[in-house]
């Protein structure tokens, strides 16, 4: 299955969730938000939140400075 | 509700020629009370382009002094003003820069009480603040108070801004980034002014069209900047729900 994640283009040999997704890309951490095709998806969901095929993964850093 | 004197259609003479506007436009302008939240590189910008346009009663808020290193890209101070509250320094030069405008002055960081107390009273509260848990607690003061909120913020290169009416269930600030600590400032990541101004710049346009309830405010979007990369989008929030704010409440 092909996917997008920050412009990159990846490849998942078997479905999976996005929470496990960014865990193996040692994404998982504190102050970031996922969109998937322009939707941000929110953090109670990224366990269940299954990938598609064609999914355009973004993650964001959460940023403070004025 | 009077007419404008003539040196009143003079000084907006520009902004009066817009198919958008006109006189009436123009008074509701003079009508509306905004709060902006932190004076810095975001705040100074916005403060400046919201009293030339004439918004009535403006709101500052910020606990800092100006720095040397503050000057770069927060426009609004001189280098002798280093040492002084940036809320003073704003007062002073706004006013000369508008004297129509009335402009108060709040030389503290606000608690979340505070602002609930304070929020009732405005049209709009604009976030150009440096820290996470001020703009969580001003999230959270916006859901409960039901007052517009457009944050704005920006670290290195990249610039994000956020339009939000929390309580209507389309997603918070808090829903956006749930565990956010915090995150680096400008002095630890580093930033270019134009980059702020570029944020600060759309904030301050939103903020005018929503006064003047004329073209599409994104609420309920994430727009995101590049600088570097020279890219941008808009993301749509969703409400989380386990959002402590916006949700659970309910």
């Amino acid at each position: 299955m092909q996917i997008q994640f920050n412009q990159q283009p990846y490849t998942l040999s078997s479905p999976t969730t996005l929470a496990v997704f960014l865990a193996s890309q040692q994404q998982l951490r504190a102050g970031i938000a996922v969109a998937i095709n322009q939707q941000v998806i929110p953090r109670s969901h990224w366990d269940s939140q299954s990938l598609q095929e064609g999914d355009n993964i973004m993650l964001f850093t959460a940023i403070a400075g004025g | 509700m009077s007419e404008l004197i003539p040196a009143q259609q003079l000084r907006y003479s520009a902004q009066l020629l817009l198919p958008e506007m006109d006189e009436r436009q123009q008074q509701r302008l003079f009508a509306s009370k905004v709060l902006i939240i932190g004076l810095g590189g975001l705040g100074s910008v916005v403060a400046s382009y919201l009293a030339g346009a004439g918004v009535g009663q403006l709101l500052l808020a910020d606990d800092d002094r100006v720095s040397l290193s503050n000057l770069p890209r927060q426009l609004l101070y001189s280098s002798a003003e280093v040492g002084l509250h940036k809320v003073d320094c704003a007062k002073a030069r706004l006013t000369a820069q508008n004297p129509e405008i009335a402009i108060s002055t709040l030389p503290k960081r606000l608690t979340l009480a505070e602002l609930q107390v304070l929020l009732p009273e405005v049209d709009l509260v604009l976030d150009c603040t440096d820290n996470a848990s001020s703009r969580l607690a001003i999230n959270q003061a916006c859901y409960t108070q039901q007052v517009p909120l457009i944050s704005g913020a920006a670290t290195g290169w990249q610039g994000q801004l956020l339009a939000l009416k929390p309580w209507l269930g389309q997603g918070c600030y808090q829903c956006l980034y749930p565990d956010w600590q915090d995150s680096p400032s400008c002095l630890q990541s580093g930033i270019l002014g134009p980059l702020v101004g570029m944020v600060a710049c759309q904030q301050a346009l939103l903020a005018l069209q929503y006064l003047l309830n004329i073209g599409v405010i994104p609420f309920g979007h994430l727009r995101y900047f590049d600088g570097l990369q020279g890219t941008s989008g808009q993301l749509q929030l969703q409400q989380d729900p386990d959002c402590p704010v916006c949700a659970l409440n309910e």
